[in-house]
């Protein structure tokens, strides 16, 4: 291997709180060589942000680096002092980190923020920032130069960022979850274009993140860390494909990987949590979650064992472990949909306006408003699982809060079981309440902090079950067994529940009264892989057992390959395809959906523009303007007309269906 | 929250221990006023006017030769009483406005605190002084004013945390069960406003002791010949020349059980948000 730029060597970091001294990372080993990338793969709480900012020197006051060094180029940065260190800052350490709109000033312009970090002779620096804009697919330099960073988007922002931080001739990159927070399209813009110049420019660079399919787009060796401890590092590809970890396995068997079905193949969790740093156990870190420890595992501490010349893994057992994920097996033919649909919405609008401002109102402008739905006509059918899919901003959470009543729609109907149903739940009968229910997103939002588990279940029991407290609670232990979680937990306030365990909680809550229809907005996205699984698998025995029909609205098409039957793709406020899971996006036949899914791949098409908030045209088709397959004027002038692909699967696009098929079988 | 957790948060801090030590000597003056006064309050003794502290009268004695001790020790009772009793009554207030009228929202939201805006545009004091001429100075009226003067403040500050519940999962849950008004405001937002609560009504006593001596100070407040603090601030003013005891004293209690109470303050709201 080449001489590494960035060698750790036996790093230690510690977090003080109060009296306490917690080890948030210990004997990490890890070298970096110019023009490679590592990537740094962990849940929550694994300490792959403590090793980015260690690394960088730059942890929070309360962290220390209490063992071990770090090396840039031979150099020793704790040895390092004031002007050398700024100056090494400087000339060869960059950071993008995850939030982009945290780390720019809001109060300056993009422009100011770019030359002060190039840093020189103004006019130089001007120039060189516009050529570093220009770089990054930045298509107006001079405009964003002069912008303020609210007034770009996340990808735009994120682009600023990456340029920051690639003047000059950096040595070392952290990326710190740079994508996290963008849509998949986008961040397989930005994916693309931090691969690129990490070829031409060759710095080391390190990629943190809990995707480990981005990881293994993008990094040539991967390293898991578990609950502070590197416990495998290995090229990529061996590393996905012969993982010798018990945590790396249990990570890659917790994803949904294409082709595979909830019912053919359940994902396999992690059981249990990860230890909090105060508490490690004393033998292997993962002994406790392990379905392979044994006494020695529990009391002698493995040490990094090197099993090939690249490949090194934390575990006593490493040459017993034997990997294989059930190859692909074709999409069994899911259940013919039942004819009667549940719940059907018809041309369902949602205009949202904007404030206008005061001098605005006395000129008499009305408002600005949005289009977050144009129409929507959706058909639920009974007992089936509908994913909905698209970018933010593709109206796919109004579409489901419309339908619970939470935001009244601003015209069209919605029926359940062809009874139209009031805009706002307020106004809706009791039983309609109990039949539609929704798990909401975030799960550190879902339960009251001030309130008990119990409580939490017992309520939706009296309100809607009509059963007394004390029948009420008896029902208790049954809910939480539903969502696999102990009995004991009833008397459990929130602060006691990691976020998982919250939202098997929420879900419950909204099981509690069984309804007929479950919306998860979003659900499992907030949440660790291996704790996404244990919810993905909760989701689906709870349907095999209750033949309950849930609306799973997602940005995430590999646990819509996994979980649902039908889905509806939306782009801007409408729905541009949908129908059968395996036929909709087995091949994709609609340029929007293949987009979507080509996003995960790394020679896969690519949006024309990566944003999804350019402006909407005012005639024609909504996603023209990005598609990669747009005909010409008749895609500028003409809304595309719904083309039937037989077996319920239809999609709105001007490109011929025969043509369509005929790119997928091509590729 | 553990209370064990929170107490010893609370007494960690030296500080918060002296404040909390000041105002129980001042709770228990106020509680056991009759055991401890050596004199009546109100009974002149034309032989003594103006004495210096001494043995016998500790603090002094005023132009009518009232011992100042005892004047001291059963103004307690009045000013903690009234502004104890105005600040309970203005949380409860207010924390009923402001729970409430937030959650509901719309017109009736932006109409009671437009209204709330209006009234804290006018000083406290002034306002109290419009009120109480309006009425008449009594008790029962200053306590009145105060309700008036402090619950658009704590309405506002409770309004501030509702706003960041109001749009959280959890009260959506709620909408989605067709839970009751009652449960979401008193049930679900109560426990949550609670601590904040519990520092704005720490705060608002300590203004309330000052705004109840002011208030006794001008005139408009309790009558004489009550003991109230600060009743003897302004008999004592016309007076300095001659007795200035007379004026430190009232005004040193003032001073210190202010000190008092605003120390306890800082330490509920420090264990709350440490906790």
């Amino acid at each position: 291997m080449a001489t590494s730029v960035l060698s750790v060597e036996n790093l230690a970091v510690e977090y003080h709180t109060g009296r306490q001294r917690l080890p948030v990372l210990r004997e990490i080993t890890l070298s970096v060589a110019a023009g490679e990338t590592v990537g740094i793969v962990g849940e929550s709480g694994s300490g792959k942000s403590t090793l980015g900012l260690a690394i960088l020197r730059a942890l929070p006051a309360n962290g220390r680096i209490s063992a071990g060094r770090v090396l840039i180029d031979g150099l020793d940065l704790a040895q390092t002092q004031g002007a050398a260190l700024r100056a090494l800052w400087e000339r060869s350490l960059r950071l993008v980190p995850q939030n982009p709109l945290a780390a720019l000033n809001p109060t300056l312009r993009i422009g100011e923020q770019l030359v002060e970090a190039i840093g020189g002779k103004r006019p130089v620096a001007e120039a060189q920032a516009a050529a570093l804009l220009a770089r990054v697919h930045i298509a107006d330099p001079v405009r964003v130069m002069r912008s303020y960073p609210h007034e770009l988007s996340g990808g735009m922002q994120q682009r600023v960022l990456i340029a920051m931080a690639l003047h000059g001739a950096p040595r070392l990159l952290v990326l710190d979850e740079p994508t996290t927070s963008l849509d998949v399209t986008t961040e397989a813009a930005v994916i693309d274009l931090l691969a690129d110049l990490i070829a031409e420019r060759q710095p080391a660079s390190l990629f943190i993140s809990h995707n480990l399919g981005l990881v293994a787009r993008i990094a040539t060796r991967t390293a898991v860390l578990y609950a502070g401890e590197l416990v495998e590092i290995a090229p990529t590809g061996t590393l996905f494909q012969q993982p010798r970890h018990p945590y790396t396995q249990g990570l890659l068997r917790s994803l949904p990987h294409p082709g595979l079905r909830y019912d053919s193949h359940p994902l396999q969790p992690i059981e249990g949590t990860i230890p909090a740093p105060g508490a490690l156990p004393d033998g292997c870190v993962f002994a406790p979650r392990c379905p392979l420890a044994d006494d020695r595992c529990r009391r002698e501490r493995p040490p990094l064992l090197t099993i090939a010349p690249d490949h090194a893994t934390r575990c006593h057992y490493w040459s017993q472990l034997t990997f294989d994920l059930a190859p692909p097996a074709p999409a069994p033919a899911t259940a013919a949909p039942d004819k009667a649909p549940l719940l059907t919405t018809h041309h369902l609008t949602k205009t949202i306006a904007q404030r206008r401002s005061l001098v605005d109102a006395v000129r008499g402008k009305t408002a600005p408003a949005v289009q977050a739905l144009a129409g929507v006509d959706l058909t639920v059918q009974r007992n089936r699982t509908l994913g909905v899919v698209g970018e933010s901003g593709s109206g796919k959470t109004t579409l489901a809060r419309c339908l619970i009543g939470l935001t009244p729609p601003s015209g069209g109907e919605i029926q359940l079981l062809d009874i139209p149903l009031a805009p706002r739940i307020e106004q809706r009968p009791r039983e309609q309440v109990r039949r539609l229910q929704m798990v909401l997103q975030n799960p550190q939002e879902a339960l009251n902090p001030a309130l008990t588990v119990s409580e939490a279940l017992i309520r939706p029991l009296i309100r809607l079950g009509g059963l007394d407290g004390a029948t009420a609670a008896k029902r208790v232990p049954d809910l939480l067994r539903l969502v696999n979680l102990p009995p004991d937990y009833a008397n459990r306030r929130p602060h006691q529940l990691s976020g998982g365990e919250k939202q098997r909680v929420a879900i419950a809550r909204a099981l509690a009264a069984t309804p007929d229809l479950l919306v998860l907005d979003e659900a499992v996205s907030a949440l660790d892989v291996s704790v996404q699984a244990a919810v993905l698998n909760v989701l689906a025995s709870i349907k095999e057992r209750t033949g309950i029909t849930y609306v799973f609205i997602t940005h995430d098409l590999a646990v819509v390959s996994y979980l649902a039957d039908d889905v509806v793709v939306m782009y801007r406020g409408e729905i541009v395809e949908e129908g059968p899971v395996a036929s909709v996006l087995n091949p994709p036949l609609h340029p929007y959906t293949e987009a979507l899914l080509a996003a995960t791949n790394p020679h896969g098409i690519r949006l024309r523009e990566a944003e999804a908030m350019i402006p909407a045209p005012a005639t024609g088709c909504p996603f023209q303007p990005r598609c990669p397959r747009a005909l010409g004027d008749i895609c500028r002038t003409e809304k595309p007309p719904w083309r039937e692909a037989g077996d319920g699967h239809r999609l709105r696009c001007h490109i011929p269906l025969e043509e369509l098929r005929a790119v997928q079988m091509g590729r | 929250m553990n209370v064990q957790r929170l107490g010893r948060a609370f007494f960690a801090d030296p500080a918060t221990a002296a404040g909390t030590i000041i105002v129980t000597v001042f709770l228990a003056l106020a509680l056991f006023g009759p055991l401890i006064a050596p004199y009546s309050p109100t009974a002149q003794n034309a032989e003594l006017i103006r004495q210096p502290p001494s043995l016998s009268h500790p603090f002094g004695t005023d132009r009518l030769g009232r011992d100042l001790f005892s004047r001291i020790v059963y103004g307690a009772r009045d000013i903690l009483a009234l502004a104890g009793g105005g600040t309970v009554l203005a949380v409860i207030v207010g924390a009923f406005i402001g729970i409430s009228v937030t959650y509901l929202g719309g017109w009736l939201e932006e109409t009671v605190f437009r209204l709330f805006d209006g009234l804290l545009a006018l000083p406290a004091l002034l306002l109290a002084l419009i009120l109480l001429g309006a009425t008449g100075p009594s008790r029962a009226n200053v306590l009145l004013v105060m309700v008036v003067v402090y619950t658009p403040i704590v309405a506002r500050v409770v309004r501030s945390v509702v706003l960041t519940l109001k749009s959280r999962g959890f009260i959506e849950a709620a909408r989605m069960r067709n839970e009751r008004l009652g449960y979401i405001l008193w049930r679900e937002l109560l426990p949550l406003v609670a601590p904040t609560l519990a520092v704005e009504a720490a705060l608002r006593f300590s203004y309330a002791i000052f705004l109840v001596a002011s208030l006794g100070f001008l005139g408009v407040g309790v009558q004489p010949p009550s003991p109230d603090w600060g009743l003897m601030v302004l008999e004592a003013r016309n007076e300095f020349a001659l007795a200035p005891w007379s004026l430190y004293v009232p005004a040193a209690a003032i001073a210190l059980l202010v000190i008092g109470v605003n120390l306890m303050a800082e330490g509920v709201r420090r264990a709350i948000s440490d906790s």
